[in-house]
């Protein structure tokens, strides 16, 4: 087991290497100039230039990308070049934010598409079954832009059960909301996931072995038939666990909350290299971590698997 | 003391972004620099209730006969707000820090465009002091420039003049800067922020020109136009800009009538035609251009007809604003005609460059619509906008709508950057005689001996049609009942909310 781990984390450095330099190419090939964006339309071509040149821009990509990641490796990981502020304090005090964040919306999520998925499938094609799966795909489909607006001024500005919008204090009531928004997405997902898998177990010949030796049913579906289907969803949801701490960027910019999502949506927009690359290599990790876990998992729910 | 210690509270305000920093070496943009004038002060600044430039660190300022050389005299009791005395040093070293290659600021212009003695020997290293920067005492400066140049003191009031504490700023490493310490002489200290969620200013007791009524001010980043005017209607905010899709309604409400505030902003917004581009080097193809743009169609439609409508580079609010101009009418006939004379009768295509705001999209649309009516084919390039910055100032946009907002409250800031500095590069114009007149005005002390040459170079220009002017924007916000002190000045970083009051 200990050498399996070892060995996808050693799968994993290529991949990494891999995403940064695509990512840095990418960046280098699209069109905007930081130092364009520093100095705005006061500036003569000169200007930018010479700003060009204390930036590190006109050095050679491969020198400008080793730089880069020579901060990264060194742990240092070097300053913005647009706020000048270390990437690392900006981490510090944004990954708090969005892994709170991202644990609510997971724990929604999973409660909610599990218990919804379970309940469906249990009154397949019912009234309920029908009735929550259409809502399920409308939880799927609408933009999550307007979505994330509508319910901000639903339940702040209508209900009044947040006083105001961003995170507050920091308290857990601020984060409710964004959460819920966050995690409706997945919750669809899982519970179509969930309502699926359990239509094939459910009539499997150790479900009717199950009833026929009496079994209450609640037993039945969460002893039998729910640990059978774990997974394929908890696939899915390591999946969205990663995606809910590589920052939700649009509810966290609706919701001004500043988070990770928040950090790496203005590195873009402002062509900010020193700290888009650190964020991919992060994002990049963090889904191979979920990966790597979520394959752990299968081994504690079904320990007919092995890893050698 | 006459104040009578009532319990002000705090400033709810919000702010679309987060400041990108919080030193004036760096503070390039409109929020930025609207920020540093709370947390530091310029030698000068804007008066409260005109776009004059007073003083402001300086208790006074003599000038001798020629203009050519300033003496500053400080106000003795200013500390910064770690308790340290401001004197002459302090100034010479943020002017110096300021244009230091070393520092990599990007507002150097703001110095070296005015000709202090010495500046270009010491950004080339050659020496390491200005010498046209002298401390006389503690509390006099005296800089000396090598022709007179009549917007100095206005330079001297921009952000990045703002003066900062030589033994903080003195002792920062490499790529720090004082964003994270930000301390400085003005009426509020920094309390402190969460980067993309707020931030706190808290009132100088010991400010040298009184403390501020209030006691502070909590910035709150609300990225969204609509949910910031919801939290304002919720209470949490004492002023908030109106959305552009609620304007009108709320312009027309009775509810907010004594509460809106409007601004004629020191700016225009122009549609640039590229002379270097085939057949727009032709006048007549300009001017017929122009002629088949319903203007005033444009501010009636994407700009809810609140602005005004532009038909010349000085917009009001400046001296020099010239409503005898006459305006280029809409006349699409006379448009055909014109490019039939010019040898176009069935038009010709050209490219439109614009960013991707929702506006600037409506409004490069009409004019595409009213391109086509008169037969040019035009496309629109929808590009970010640092992209068509870049291109335009590269004079790679055959054409671009784009605006121009006032450094300083001169009309100068608003002709020579614009059609003869960069103008040239932007769009390949050039008219030898407007460069002429600035270069004339620009030593010119008394803002009256300007004002003439402005006008003049104004009306050749306005001949040439380098660009089709479009609108000088009004902005409107509303503030909280009984909040009272907010300017409407129309240059950013005038108000230092000395005069707010709560209820």
């Amino acid at each position: 087991m200990a050498v399996y781990v070892v060995k996808r984390l050693l799968q994993a450095i290529p991949v990494v290497l891999g995403v940064s330099i695509i990512t840095f190419v990418l960046m280098i090939l699209v069109p905007g100039d930081p130092a364009q964006k520093l100095l705005g339309q006061r500036a003569s071509p000169e200007a930018v230039q010479e700003l060009r040149t204390r930036l590190g821009l006109n050095d050679p990509p491969v020198q400008q990308y080793l730089r880069i990641m020579r901060n990264v490796v060194t742990g240092d990981l070097g300053r913005s070049i647009v706020t000048r502020e270390r990437v690392l304090t900006e981490i510090r005090n944004r990954f708090p934010v969005t892994l709170k964040l991202a644990v609510l919306a997971m724990a929604f999520s999973t409660v909610v598409g599990v218990g919804v998925g379970v309940l469906c499938a249990l009154n397949q094609n019912r009234f309920i079954d029908r009735f929550l799966m259409f809502v399920t795909l409308t939880g799927i489909s609408v933009p999550v832009f307007w979505y994330a607006l509508i319910a901000i001024l639903l339940v702040v500005f209508q209900l009044r059960w947040v006083p105001q919008t961003g995170i507050g204090d920091g308290s857990l009531r601020y984060f409710l909301l964004p959460a819920f928004v966050l995690g409706t997405r997945a919750s669809a997902f899982i519970a179509r996931i969930t309502r699926s898998n359990m239509l094939e177990v459910i009539r499997q010949d150790y479900i009717r072995t199950a009833h026929a030796k009496g079994l209450p049913e609640r037993t039945v579906t969460v002893k039998h038939a729910l640990r059978n289907i774990l997974i394929p969803v908890v696939t899915v949801i390591g999946l969205d666990l990663a995606s809910f701490i590589d920052g939700a960027f649009l509810t966290e910019y609706v919701f001004n909350i500043p988070g990770m999502g928040r950090y790496g949506l203005g590195a873009l927009l402002d062509r900010d290299l020193p700290v888009m690359i650190p964020l991919v290599i992060y994002t990049a990790t963090l889904y191979i971590l979920a990966n790597l876990l979520v394959d752990l998992l299968y081994g504690v729910i079904d320990p007919r698997i092995r890893y050698d | 003391m006459l104040s009578l210690g009532f319990a002000q509270g705090i400033l709810n305000l919000r702010n679309n972004t987060d400041w990108e920093t919080l030193d004036p070496a760096f503070a390039a943009g409109v929020d930025t620099g609207d920020m540093v004038a709370k947390i530091y002060d310029g030698l000068m600044r804007y008066d409260y209730e005109s776009t004059d430039v007073v003083p402001n660190l300086a208790e006074r300022v003599e000038v001798n006969d020629d203009a050519t050389v300033f003496t500053f005299h400080l106000h003795r009791d200013v500390t910064f707000h770690d308790g340290h005395p401001l004197t002459a040093r302090d100034v010479k070293f943020s002017f110096e820090r300021l244009l230091d290659p070393d520092t990599a600021s990007p507002l150097t212009w703001v110095l070296e465009d005015t000709g202090i003695v010495g500046v270009e020997e010491f950004v080339n290293g050659d020496v390491d002091e200005v010498i046209g920067i002298e401390v006389v005492d503690d509390y006099t400066v005296r800089i000396s420039l090598l022709r007179p140049y009549a917007m100095f003191l206005h330079h001297l009031a921009m952000p990045a003049a703002h003066i900062v504490p030589e033994h903080i700023a003195s002792q920062l490493g490499p790529g720090e800067d004082l964003s994270g310490n930000p301390i400085g002489t003005g009426p509020f200290k920094f309390a402190g922020r969460v980067r993309d969620s707020h931030l706190d200013l808290v009132a100088n007791e010991d400010y040298f020109a009184g403390r501020p009524h209030i006691d502070g001010v909590h910035y709150r980043i609300i990225t969204e136009d609509l949910i910031a005017w919801e939290e304002f209607n919720a209470g949490n905010l004492d002023a908030v800009g109106i959305p552009s899709a609620l304007l009108l309604d709320v312009i027309n409400d009775p509810a907010y009538a004594d509460r809106l505030h409007s601004t004629e902003e020191l700016a225009v917004f122009y549609f640039a035609l590229n002379q270097r581009v085939e057949p727009l080097n032709d006048v007549r193809v300009r001017r017929a251009i122009a002629m088949a743009i319903d203007r005033q169609a444009i501010i009636d439609g994407p700009y809810n007809g609140t602005d005004k409508l532009a038909n010349a580079p000085i917009p009001p609010g400046l001296a020099g604003y010239d409503e005898s101009i006459e305006p280029i009418p809409y006349d699409p006939e006379g448009a055909r005609r014109l490019l039939a004379e010019a040898g176009y009768p069935n038009g010709f295509e050209m490219e439109i460059w614009s960013t991707r705001a929702e506006t600037t999209i409506a409004v490069t649309e009409l004019i595409q619509f009213f391109l086509s009516e008169v037969g040019i084919r035009a496309t629109i390039n929808q590009v970010d906008f640092g992209v068509l910055i870049e291109n335009a100032i590269a004079g790679r946009a055959p054409a671009f709508y784009l605006s121009w907002f006032a450094d300083y409250a001169d009309a100068y800031n608003f002709l020579h950057p614009l059609y003869v500095a960069t103008g040239a590069q932007r769009y390949g114009y050039s008219n030898p005689r407007v460069a002429e007149l600035l270069e004339e005005a620009k030593t010119m002390a008394e803002l009256e001996d300007r004002v003439p040459l402005y006008q003049e170079a104004q009306r050749l220009i306005v001949e040439d049609v380098p660009v089709v002017y479009i609108r000088y924007p009004v902005s409107y916000s509303v503030v909280r009942e009984g909040v009272t002190g907010l300017l409407d000045h129309p240059i950013f970083n005038a108000d230092k909310f000395m005069l707010v009051q709560l209820p």
